[in-house]
């Protein structure tokens, strides 16, 4: 899901960039320049602040993260190019990528939560996730990934 | 609260008694549940009741007599003859498990053999125990545990859900409502915490659900509803990540594990919503992390361009792969919801079935009694409060409003809702009136505030009372009747019990050979397979509309073309349903058009609706009932020699108070009577064989009936079809 | 000769008449003794004889009273066969047993009857009219008389019609009747009139009303087969009793065959018969074994290749699936250790990839053979859920399996990873 987002920023950004030179009023060129200005600058901010932000923890979870989106695209270019013949096994293995994907952006949401509690930024919401310690959070993890794998692997045949 | 956990009586923890008595008010209220369940019981017997059930209740046996591999991969080859039916594929099999694990507990660890139709017949009642319990759990999230109590007695005793809940009311709605709850109860506990846990069990209670029931798709829509409400009213948070990502992506992998769900969770357009609200919950997600990075303004823009292009390509998709075939279009059924007239125009079969019929209005009242008027207030105390849990009970009472209006049975969907909202009503009203104190707390202690609250107190209870007696009296008379054995009241007020239903397919099951095959409308089929144990041709499982049309046309069409059809199917035996004689409705000469309508879906050049009825336009069955209808071979079964019955007058039909004339008796030439039932409710025709000697069956009739007739010289050139 | 022959016929009238033994066929010659039947001496004499050899006898006037065709139970019958001679009278005296609907029955419980129609002066007495009718023969009445001016003789050029029964016809001039029949599929003529015959009332010119048959419309020789292979069989003249194969078939000792067994094997177990259950796309194969009647017992039925009287086999739901010519086995025999008498048949085919309740059905109708109906019922189940093929099994899948155990494995460090990271952490913080 995330490749989707970069692709649609990426996409995004080139129309953008062709529609610039057409249009002949400044004044349109000037909200269209700045909006795209500002969307690679909030691009820059956020890697800069996602690399100042990285724990060991949440940098495991992150290579794990890409590691799971860049699975999940192979196998959709494959069913592309393939056909999707034996579809349980295809969705099997793509929702087993999704689902591990979206549980692990859970623990890293809880995790991340624990931390900014801990750098006490004083927003309104300080705790999100009140009643889930991160081990429980880890806990929790691990319970729901051991399903998805059983239920996966009973899928798949 | 926290400081009332020091209090003490009589040195025990107030805490404890607390416990104590709520564990006793749980049990009472399970005990309410399930003994206003079992007026059926005590007035018949155990037996399964209606029509599903008894599908329900011979695939159940099916499974204690096999294993489970076999119960999966189970082809029926005694009904829908001889197209069979995939029955392991095309069933949500949760019922049948859960009973088939409770007998198998009950026999090996208990070791407690018990008859599995007990079982059977027990587990609606059972199951509506622990529905009033998740509705307590699910209220008390919304307010406090007093409306926990309040919805949990409502749950208990609410005639809504009752209906579908009595003892020997074997269907999948009898455990599919506390799934419901019990998913929608954890749904909202892990939405309010954001535990990965929680979600994970409202998947797995999601999968019970969708084993169980086929509305597990009100399920599939309402939860992506309500956080897309949530994500409309700038609610978003992680935790509403955590748990709806959980949920779906176990939940609907489980899902696609049920053989008859298969792929359509990803393929079919009502499952589509869930889907949508996953993705647009990812980009919301990352959006939102972006959000907490960088300056308002620059993530202003970014949302812009990201949410124009994800609408347009997700639209884009939607369209494109419908149009490709990727995803099946909408089911009928589900169009039927949004077009209340769609049904009728387009798929008879649907429209045939008495609970697709819209809602009559005072069957709101009928089920729900003073509820139904509590339940708006309810909702309106939702809107004052207005947590996330609350948006949820606001969208599931507006769509089940909805539904409920359009669809007889969908009012079983909605009596959850206006329990849990009428006691958010009440407990409010409660919390306000019974608060003592703040009388004598004053002051001087106003008399006058005392007797309204008073006035208001006494009134409630008079209503909850009576709603104890309406609930009592609904369920007694109008819900516990098992529809296979008729009651009826004797001139003296003894009840008679009219019992034709059991007396003909235990007929069949003793007096025709095990391989017999019976023809009889849809309705019957389950019965005649779970009673007389007989193949049948159609059932209340309606997936082929065409088999079903064969049959149709087989009852609607003259006797020679009729046979054609019965002997291409292998048919044995007939059964008709006539209520003529006792004046019971529900028969196959009113349900007759229906037929009519099915078969001319198919065949419109054969079958003509218009033709059935009189020149002008009635439905009659009297000497001026037209020619096609006193041809068709319904019209024959149902009246052969009926006005024998009348001593040489004119048969008086009570269903339609109508004359059948006495001098224009139906001839039956293709079938023979076999069986007709004491109050003629039954009657069963033998389909003649082949004719030895190679004529229609008419002309043999006719030879028949000529054995005492007069002689007939033919010495004339005979006018036949001659060979040349 | 015809003298001895009417002693020789009441005698036995009179000694045979109630005889009854279980072993020998009983057959009933109802005549007019008034009229002598037999015209042709040496034609009917030889059927006489026929008769005398193979049956026991019982003659019966029309008019006898103690005829009756059933024993008392109503439900079985006395003869095995009836042979009709024609009559100068209508009407009968023994209408109470000797009625069209006692025919009938008679025919529905098994019996086989040879109708013998009239010349100008006789013909069939009203009741057994009626029935023949029935079946969808309409001989022409009384006083009706089949001519053909340009042909005496019949020849198998003119009047022969192909059939199983009679290859060879030869008589030399015919005195009789004929026929109309119906369309009925179960009457299959066996001599016509030639294109130049026809039927019309004695003594009157040819006009529309007074004729019967015009040309081909009208038939000599009919035989009949009732769905219980009861046979009848009505030939116009008396004539025509010197065509032997006629009566031999109505008698049942010509091209009457039996279906010894019909079964049905799943070919991945053979040892099992005629299982109820199929999985689609099994192979199964369909054995017959036929016997055919011949000089009083049972013999192979064996059919020349490519003759069209090869038997069928449809495996059908509603419609057929499939519709197979059997193809020939060899000599068998029907019982353990018995003779060679049965000619077994089969076919191999695989099931059709459809699940539903088939029929087995062999529906072998040959006009002028005994017709064979068999059917056996199977369910034919869809692949149970482990019998799909495999995912293992299936290429394309590797790479999704291979990326499950990946997703799996990477798991699984991650959490062991994690696990040590996590301590990392807490020691840092206790730094």
């Amino acid at each position: 899901m995330v490749k989707d987002k970069s692709i649609a920023i990426k996409k995004a950004a080139q129309a953008q960039s062709r529609a610039t030179p057409t249009t002949p009023a400044t004044t349109v060129v000037q909200p269209v320049s700045t909006t795209f200005h500002e969307l690679q600058s909030a691009i820059n901010t956020t890697f800069k602040d996602y690399f100042r932000n990285l724990t060991p923890r949440t940098k495991l979870i992150d290579l794990f993260l890409l590691f799971l989106v860049l699975l999940g695209v192979l196998q959709f270019i494959y069913v592309l190019l393939i056909g999707n013949f034996p579809f349980n096994a295809f969705l099997g293995g793509f929702i087993s990528c999704v689902g591990q994907f979206v549980l692990l952006v859970s623990l890293r949401l809880q995790i991340n939560d624990e931390t900014k509690e801990g750098q006490v930024e004083g927003e309104e919401d300080s705790k999100i996730f009140k009643f889930i310690s991160p081990e429980r959070s880890f806990g929790d993890f691990i319970f729901a990934s051991l399903i998805l794998h059983f239920i996966v692997i009973h899928f798949i045949n | 609260m926290s400081n009332v956990n020091q209090l003490t009586i009589y040195g025990v923890d107030i805490q404890l008694i607390r416990t104590l008595l709520k564990i006793i008010i749980f049990i009472s209220i399970a005990g309410a549940a399930i003994s206003s369940r079992l007026f059926s019981v005590i007035r018949f017997e155990a037996i399964i009741h209606e029509f599903d059930p008894w599908f329900n209740f011979r695939a159940t046996k099916y499974l204690v007599t096999h294993s489970y591999y076999e119960f999966l991969n189970w082809f029926d080859d005694r009904t829908w003859y001889p197209l069979g039916r995939v029955t392991g594929g095309t069933l949500y099999p949760g019922l049948m498990v859960t009973s088939g694990a409770i007998w198998h507990i009950l026999k090996n660890y208990f070791k407690l053999p018990v008859d599995i139709r007990n079982i059977c017949v027990l587990l609606a009642p059972a199951f509506s125990g622990l529905t009033a319990i998740f509705t307590y759990f699910l209220t008390k999230e919304m307010k406090d545990s007093s409306a926990g109590l309040l919805a949990a007695i409502f749950m208990g005793i609410a005639p809504g859900y009752i209906s579908r809940s009595v003892a020997g009311s074997y269907d999948n709605e009898a455990i599919a409502i506390t799934l419901l709850m019990a998913t929608f109860y954890f749904w909202i506990k892990s939405m309010k915490i954001g535990s990965v846990f929680y979600a994970t069990i409202t998947a797995l209670c999601y999968f019970y659900m969708v084993s169980a029931w086929g509305g597990y798709v009100f399920i599939t829509n309402l939860i992506p509803l309500h956080v897309f409400v949530l994500l409309l009213m700038g609610r978003y948070n992680p935790k509403l990540y955590t748990a709806y990502t959980t949920w779906y992506a176990l939940g609907t992998l489980a899902s696609m594990q049920i053989p008859f769900v298969g792929f359509l969770p990803i393929r079919s357009n009502d499952h589509m919503a869930a889907l949508g609200v996953f993705g647009l919950l990812q980009l919301v997600a990352f959006g939102d992390y972006v959000k907490s990075k960088v300056p308002n303004k620059q993530f202003k823009s970014f949302l812009i361009v990201s949410v124009v292009f994800v609408f347009g390509s997700g639209i884009a998709a939607l369209f494109g792969l419908t149009a490709m075939g990727w995803i099946a279009p909408w089911t009928g059924r589900f169009y039927s919801l949004w077009d209340t007239n769609y049904a009728k125009i387009h798929i008879p079969i649907i429209a045939s079935v008495s609970e697709h019929q819209p809602t009559a209005w005072p069957a709101f009242f009928f089920d729900t009694s003073m509820l139904i008027w509590l339940f708006p207030a309810g909702i309106y105390l939702c809107f004052q409060d207005l947590k996330d849990e609350h948006v949820f009970v606001i969208i599931y009472s507006v769509l089940c409003s909805y539904f409920a209006g359009v669809m007889v049975r969908l009012m079983l969907t909605l009596t959850p809702v206006i329990c849990v909202s009428g006691a958010i009503a009440l407990s409010k009203l409660f919390d306000v009136y019974l608060n003592i104190k703040d009388a004598f707390h004053g002051d001087n202690i106003s008399i006058s505030k005392v007797i309204s609250k008073l006035t208001v107190l006494l009134s409630f209870g008079f209503y909850l009372f009576y709603f104890v007696l309406h609930c009592t009296w609904v369920t007694s008379n109008a819900y516990s009747s098992p529809s296979v054995v008729l009651a009826s009241r004797n001139p003296d007020g003894s009840q008679n019990l009219i019992d034709d239903y059991r007396e003909a397919y235990y007929w069949l099951r003793m007096n025709t050979p095990e391989d017999a095959k019976v023809m009889a409308w849809w309705d019957y089929g389950y019965q005649i397979g779970g009673m007389a144990d007989r193949t049948t041709l159609v059932d209340n499982n309606t997936w082929n509309n065409t088999h079903i049309a064969t049959v149709g046309k087989a009852m609607a069409s003259p006797e020679n073309v009729s046979y054609e059809i019965l002997k291409k199917h292998d048919v044995d035996y007939v059964l008709v349903i006539f209520g003529g004689l006792l004046g019971y409705s529900g028969d196959d000469i009113n349900k007759f058009l229906w037929m009519v309508r099915i078969a001319e879906g198919i065949w419109p050049d054969e079958i003509k609706e218009r033709d059935f009825f009189t020149d002008r336009g009635e439905y009659k069955m009297d000497k001026d009932a037209s020619e096609t209808m006193k041809n068709s071979l319904m019209y024959k079964l149902c009246y052969w020699r009926f006005s024998e019955l009348f001593g040489g007058r004119d048969g008086v039909d009570r269903v339609r108070n109508q004359q059948i004339p006495i001098n224009a008796v139906p001839e039956l030439n293709v079938v023979e009577e076999a069986f007709t039932s004491e109050n003629w409710i039954v009657r069963i025709y033998k389909v003649k064989d082949l004719d030895n000697v190679g004529r229609d069956l008419y002309d043999a009739t006719k030879f028949e009936n000529k054995k005492s007739g007069k002689r007939n010289r033919i010495v004339k050139r005979p006018k036949i079809d001659l060979r040349e | 000769m015809i003298k001895q022959f009417y002693i020789l016929l009441n005698f036995l009238y009179f000694t045979i008449i109630f005889a009854l033994d279980i072993g020998i066929e009983q057959t009933l010659v109802l005549h007019d003794p008034e009229i002598l039947p037999l015209n042709d001496s040496t034609s009917g004499s030889n059927f006489l004889k026929y008769l005398d050899s193979n049956f026991e006898l019982t003659f019966a006037d029309y008019n006898n009273d103690e005829i009756s065709l059933f024993y008392n139970d109503e439900e079985s019958i006395r003869f095995d066969n009836i042979i009709l001679f024609p009559s100068s009278k209508k009407t009968i005296n023994n209408k109470k047993n000797l009625n069209q609907h006692n025919l009938l029955k008679f025919i529905n419980l098994k019996g086989n009857v040879l109708v013998i129609g009239g010349s100008e002066s006789t013909s069939l007495p009203e009741p057994f009219r009626i029935w023949l009718n029935e079946l969808g023969i309409y001989p022409a009445p009384k006083n009706y008389k089949y001519i053909d001016h340009f042909n005496t003789k019949l020849s198998e050029k003119n009047n022969l019609i192909k059939n199983n029964i009679v290859d060879s016809l030869k008589v030399e001039s015919y005195d009789g009747s004929a026929a109309l029949i119906t369309n009925n599929e179960l009457i299959f003529p066996i001599i016509s009139s030639s294109k130049t015959g026809y039927t019309n009332k004695v003594g009157t010119p040819i006009d529309q009303e007074s004729t019967w048959t015009f040309g081909t419309q009208g038939y000599l020789a009919v035989a009949f087969q009732a769905l219980n292979n009861a046979r009848v069989a009505w030939i116009g003249s008396i004539d025509l009793l010197n065509q032997v194969e006629i009566y031999e078939w109505v008698f049942q000792k010509k091209n009457t065959l039996r279906l010894q067994f019909a079964q049905h094997v799943n070919n991945e177990d053979p040892s099992k018969i005629n299982p109820t259950l199929y999985r689609i796309k099994d192979q199964a194969i369909y054995t017959i074994g036929i016997s055919e009647f011949k000089n009083g017992q049972w013999v192979p039925f064996e059919i020349g290749d490519g003759s069209d009287l090869t038997p069928q086999l449809s495996f059908k739901m509603l419609d057929p699936y499939q519709k197979l010519n059997l193809e020939k086995l060899g000599k068998v025999s029907s019982k353990e250790k018995g003779d060679l008498d049965t000619f077994a048949y089969f076919v191999n085919f695989t099931v059709p990839d459809h699940h539903g309740m088939f029929t087995f059905e062999l529906d072998y109708k040959r006009h002028g053979y005994s017709w064979i109906l068999d059917k056996k019922i199977v369910t034919v189940r869809h692949l149970a859920n482990d019998e799909f093929k495999r995912s293992w099994d299936i290429t394309n899948s590797w790479l999704y399996i291979a990326s499950t155990l990946l997703v799996i494995i990477a798991w699984f460090l991650f959490v062991v990873n994690y696990i040590y990271v996590g301590k990392v952490n807490y020691k840092k913080k206790d730094q």
